[in-house]
C-alpha cells in the first residue's frame, strides 16, 4: 500500500532526538528526551467535556491538530530502543551434537544485542489528499496553524533548528519520512470497486508466452535447429509470462484507491453532526402525523443543511456521537 | 478419543456457604452485613479463630420437604443464622498475610472498588462517589473496612428474624468493644450510627418472602450453573438454560474455575492466583455493591413513558403498555417470563395459561415452566424485535448473541466463549422499604466470580454502561446503567406489527451506588491459615 490511498495521505516519519543536555528557560538543565516527553504529555489530545460546558473553554483540551480541517488522526510516540527478544533460538540436540566436534554455539558467550543510535520520535498522521504533493501543502498548513506546538515537540529533534518556515517544516517532514506500507482506511462502508484487470493481465502474459514460443518455432524452422530447442523456449516463455503477470499485478496494486465516498474530514464531521441531529429529530417526532412530520422535516433540513459540509457541523477534535 | 475421568467433586465443606446457592432461596429472608476494621493483626486473627468453627459452609442441609436422610450419614443441622467472612486487600494486609502471598492477588482487588470507580461508572455527575455511605468513605484504607461479616437469618414465623441474629450481632459487637480499639465494628451504613446493614427479602401478597426487587421485577432467575455445583449426576440437567450453550440448544455446566479459584476455568487452565495454592483454592472474589433504587422517580418515568408507548403503538390498555415497557427494559415480564418466550402482552398471558405459575420461588428447571424461563437463545431475534438488544438481561447474559457463527446453520454454531468467560453469580438481598422515611431502599448485590476484572468489571463497563456489543452505540442499560441528560432506550418493533420503533428518553439515574468493595472469600482451609497466621507462600 502506498502513502497515498483512498483519498488520504498516510504519513509516517522518524526523527532523531538530540542527546546533548539543554538548558530550560528557568535555567534548569534537562535532556531533550525528557523535555520532549513533557511536551507530548501536556499536548492537548482531544476534548470530551460533559454536555453543557463550553467546548474550547478553560477545562477543555482541544488538540492543536483540530485547527487543521484536513487532519483525521495524528500520533506521536517515542521509540527508545528495540525490545530485546533474547538469544537466537537453537536446536539443543543439534547443538549438543555439534559441540562434540567443537562446532556448536557456546552458550556462555554473549550474542550481540541490537540498539538504536539514539531515541527517535515517531510521527504519523492521516489527512485528506489528492496527490503526493499535498503532503507539503499540509505541512505548510500545519506550520501556519500550530507553529508554537510543533516547535515544542520537534525542538527536541536533530536538524529542527534549521526549520524557520512552513516550507522548511515540509522539507523536514520529507527528510524524516518512511514509506507507509500498510495504511488503514476506515471510511469505506462498501468495498471499493476493484478494477483489477485480471483478464487483461492474463491475456498479456499469454501473448508474451505465445510470442516467445512462436519466435522459437520460427528460428527452429529457419535455422533448422533441433526441435529439442522448444523445451527451453517453453520454459523461458512460462517464466517471462509469470514475470510480466507479477509486474502488472504489482502495478495495479500500487494504484491508490479512489477517495471513499464522503471520506474527507468535513464530510465525516458533517456525518457525525447529522447522525446526532437525526436521532434527536426521530425522538421528537415520534407518533407525529404526516403533515406535522413533513413540516418538521422541512425545518430540520433548513436547520441542519445536510448538503453543506461547511456548516452547521460538529467541531473537529471533540469526542461526541 | 476422549477419556472420562472422575467428575469435578467440589468439597462442599471447604467452600463457604452462600456461593453455590443463595441463602435467600434457602429460607433465610433476613441478613445483616457488618464491616470490621483491624488495627492489630493478632487481635484480628483471634477474632477469626473465635468464629471460625461457626462459619457456614456449602454442605447441603436436608431439605425441609424431605427430612429423611440416608441412614449412617452425618446429619447436618440447618443453622438459624449463617455466618460468613470475607476480606478486602487491606484486611488481609492488616491480618498479617505475607506480602509474597498478597502480591499474587489481582490488581483490581488491590485497588478496591472505589479505586475502580472510573471503570465501573461509579463516579459520574449522575452517580457521584460523594453519595456513598460514610462507612466506605475513609480515605486512608488502613482505617477503613477490612473484614466483611455476613449474617443471614431464618424467619421466626412472625415475619421477623430469629432472635439468634441479634445475639450474634451483639456478640460480634462485644468482641470488637472488648478489643481495646484493636477491632472496630464500623458505623455508617446509610445512617451515621448504623453498625449493620440490614437486608430483607420483599414479601408477596401473602406475606411470604419472594424474589422480587423494589422496581417490581422477579430477580436472580438465571444465575450460572458450573461443574461440581450440584451433587454428582445433576450437572447435565441443571445446566439447561443456566450453563454454557453450544448455540444449537445443548447446554453444559460452566467450568468450575470461573467461580472458584484453583480449578480449571473456561480457558482450560488454572488461573494464576495467590500462593500457596491451598490459600486460593475453593475461595472466590465478591464485589459488594450497595445500590440505591429511586423507586418514585422510576415509577413516575414509567408512567409517562408507558402513556407515550400506548399512544404510539395503539395498545388497548395502559396496563398493557406499562407491562410491555417494563418487560422490554428488563428482557423479562415482571413475573420472570422471558420476552424471548413471550414477546407480546397477549403471548405472555398465553404462556401463563399454558404453564401456570406455581407460587413457589424456585430457580430449578425441573418443571416445564421453570425450564422455559431459562432455556432460550437470541439467535432468532438478531434485531431485538422480541427482546431489545439493550434490555437488562440480554446485556448481562448475552447467551448466544455474540456467537461469531450465530447467523450460520445450526451445525456451524459454537456458542459464545466471550459470554462464558463473563458470567457472574449474583447473591444478596434487598434493603429498606418503598417510602421509608430515611429514603433507604435498594439492593445489596454480592457478585461472585473468580476474576472481578474479567467477569464483573467487563459486564459492568462494556455491557451495562456501554452499548457497542449490543449494536446500540453508547446507550446504557435502561434499568441499572448510568443515565446522563441524553440517555435513551430504543424498543425495536416487529415490522409485521406495523408499529414504528419506540425511543424512550429522559431516563433518570434510578440506581445509584451507595458503596462497596472487593472482597476475597477464602475457603475454610484458607480461613484457618489466616486465623492461625500460618499462610506460607514459600
Amino acid at each position: 500500500m502506498p502513502n497515498l490511498d483512498g483519498g488520504h495521505y498516510f504519513y509516517t516519519g522518524l526523527f532523531p532526538v538530540r542527546r546533548e543536555p539543554v538548558k530550560r528557560a528557568d535555567g534548569s538543565i534537562t535532556t531533550p528526551l525528557l523535555s520532549l516527553r513533557e511536551a507530548l504529555a501536556t499536548l492537548p489530545n482531544f476534548s470530551q467535556v460533559p454536555e453543557g460546558r463550553d467546548p474550547g473553554g478553560k477545562t477543555d483540551r482541544i488538540s492543536p491538530f483540530a485547527r487543521c480541517r484536513r487532519t483525521h488522526f495524528a500520533r506521536f510516540a517515542v521509540i527508545d530502543d528495540p525490545a530485546y527478544n533474547g538469544r537466537d533460538g537453537i536446536d539443543a540436540v543439534k547443538n549438543a551434537a555439534l559441540s562434540l566436534v567443537h562446532r556448536g554455539v557456546d552458550l556462555l558467550v554473549h550474542q550481540p544485542v541490537d540498539h538504536l543510535s539514539r531515541p527517535w520520535l515517531l510521527f504519523t498522521a492521516d489527512f485528506d489528499a489528492r496527490e503526493p504533493g499535498d503532503r507539503d501543502r499540509w505541512a505548510i498548513g500545519l506550520w501556519e496553524r500550530m507553529e508554537p506546538e510543533l516547535r515544542t515537540v520537534f525542538g527536541a529533534c536533530r536538524g529542527f533548528d534549521r526549520v524557520t518556515s512552513g516550507a522548511g517544516f515540509a522539507d523536514y517532514l520529507a527528510q524524516g519520512q518512511l514509506e507507509t506500507t500498510m495504511s488503514f482506511n476506515d471510511y469505506y462502508i462498501d468495498p471499493p470497486g476493484f478494477a483489477t484487470p485480471i483478464k487483461g493481465i492474463l491475456a498479456a502474459a499469454g501473448a508474451l508466452a505465445l510470442a516467445i514460443v512462436a519466435v522459437a518455432v520460427l528460428l527452429i524452422v529457419r535455422l533448422d535447429l533441433g526441435w529439442w530447442v522448444l523445451v527451453p523456449a517453453v520454459l523461458v516463455a512460462v517464466a517471462a509470462a509469470a514475470w510480466l503477470a507479477y509486474r502488472l499485478v504489482m502495478r495495479a496494486g500500487a494504484k491508490p484507491f479512489p477517495t471513499a465516498p464522503d471520506g474527507d474530514l468535513p464530510s465525516v464531521l458533517k456525518g457525525l453532526y447529522l447522525r446526532q441531529k437525526v436521532t434527536a429529530f426521530a425522538i421528537a417526532q415520534q407518533g407525529a402525523d404526516a403533515q406535522t412530520l413533513h413540516a418538521a422535516f422541512a425545518r430540520f433540513l433548513e436547520e441542519t443543511r445536510p448538503g453543506n459540509v461547511d456548516g452547521p457541523t460538529q467541531p473537529p477534535g471533540v469526542l461526541r456521537a | 478419543m476422549r477419556e472420562t475421568g472422575c467428575p469435578v467433586d467440589v468439597p462442599f465443606a471447604d467452600v463457604q456457604g452462600g456461593i453455590l446457592t443463595g441463602y435467600g432461596r434457602q429460607g433465610f429472608p433476613f441478613a445483616r452485613f457488618g464491616l470490621i476494621n483491624v488495627r492489630d493483626p493478632k487481635a484480628g486473627r483471634d477474632f477469626i479463630e473465635g468464629l471460625r468453627d461457626r462459619v457456614t459452609t456449602a454442605v447441603r442441609w436436608p431439605s425441609r420437604r424431605k427430612e429423611s436422610l440416608a441412614p449412617g450419614r452425618l446429619q447436618i443441622e440447618r443453622p438459624k443464622v449463617t455466618l460468613n467472612l470475607a476480606f478486602n486487600f487491606y484486611g488481609l494486609l492488616a491480618l498479617g498475610v505475607p506480602i509474597r502471598t498478597l502480591r499474587g492477588m489481582p490488581d483490581e482487588f488491590i485497588d478496591g472498588m472505589a479505586g475502580r470507580c472510573d471503570i465501573l461508572g461509579d463516579d459520574t455527575p449522575e452517580n457521584p462517589r460523594s453519595g456513598w455511605d460514610s462507612v466506605w468513605l475513609e480515605a486512608d484504607r488502613r482505617n477503613g473496612p477490612h473484614i466483611l461479616v455476613m449474617l443471614n437469618a431464618q424467619d421466626d414465623g412472625a415475619g421477623h428474624p430469629v432472635s439468634e441474629l441479634q445475639s450474634l450481632c451483639d456478640e460480634i459487637a462485644r468482641l470488637c468493644r472488648d478489643s481495646g480499639g484493636k477491632l472496630t465494628l464500623l458505623p455508617g451504613h446509610g445512617a451515621p450510627d448504623r453498625h449493620w446493614q440490614p437486608l430483607e427479602a420483599i414479601r408477596d401478597s401473602e406475606g411470604q418472602p419472594c424474589a422480587k426487587e423494589h422496581f417490581g421485577y422477579t430477580d436472580g432467575i438465571s444465575d450460572p450453573v458450573f461443574e461440581g455445583q450440584y451433587a454428582a449426576g445433576q450437572d447435565a440437567t441443571r445446566s439447561i438454560g443456566f450453563g454454557a450453550t453450544d448455540g444449537a440448544g445443548t447446554w453444559r455446566p460452566l467450568a468450575t474455575g470461573e467461580f472458584l479459584l484453583g480449578w480449571p476455568d473456561e480457558a482450560q487452565e488454572i488461573p494464576g492466583s495467590a500462593m500457596p495454592l491451598e490459600f486460593s483454592r475453593n475461595g472466590t472474589f465478591i464485589a459488594y455493591r450497595k445500590l440505591h433504587q429511586d423507586i418514585a422517580a422510576f415509577n413516575s418515568w414509567v408512567e409517562a413513558a408507558a402513556q407515550a408507548l400506548q399512544k404510539l403503538w395503539s395498545l388497548a390498555t395502559f396496563d398493557e403498555a406499562k407491562e410491555t415497557l417494563l418487560a422490554k427494559m428488563a428482557g423479562r415480564w415482571s413475573d420472570g417470563v422471558p420476552l424471548s418466550a413471550a414477546p407480546t402482552f397477549r403471548q405472555w398471558q398465553e404462556f401463563n395459561a399454558l404453564y401456570p405459575p406455581t407460587g413457589k420461588h424456585s430457580v430449578r428447571n425441573d418443571s416445564e415452566r421453570e425450564r422455559r424461563l431459562v432455556d432460550f437463545l437470541y439467535r432468532d431475534d438478531p434485531d431485538g424485535t422480541r427482546c431489545p438488544m439493550t434490555a437488562h438481561t440480554r446485556r448481562a447474559n448475552t447467551r448466544d448473541m455474540l456467537d461469531p457463527r450465530g447467523s450460520g446453520p445450526a451445525a456451524s454454531r459454537m456458542g459464545s466463549a466471550l459470554n462464558n468467560r463473563r458470567r457472574i453469580i449474583r447473591r444478596g438481598l434487598p434493603y429498606g422499604k418503598d417510602g421509608a422515611a430515611d429514603g433507604e431502599h435498594g439492593v445489596v448485590m454480592l457478585i461472585v466470580c473468580a476474576s472481578l476484572q474479567r467477569q464483573f468489571e467487563f459486564v459492568q463497563q462494556q455491557w451495562i454502561n456501554y452499548g457497542l456489543d449490543s449494536n446500540a452505540g453508547n446507550d446504557t442499560c435502561p434499568l441499572i446503567g448510568n443515565h446522563g441528560a441524553d440517555a435513551k432506550f430504543v424498543i425495536a418493533a416487529d415490522p409485521d406489527s406495523g408499529n414504528p420503533p419506540f425511543i424512550a428518553t429522559g431516563l433518570k439515574q434510578w440506581v445509584k451506588t451507595r458503596g462497596g468493595d472487593y472482597f476475597f472469600m477464602p475457603s475454610m482451609t484458607a480461613l484457618r491459615m489466616i486465623g492461625m497466621g500460618v499462610v506460607d507462600p514459600t
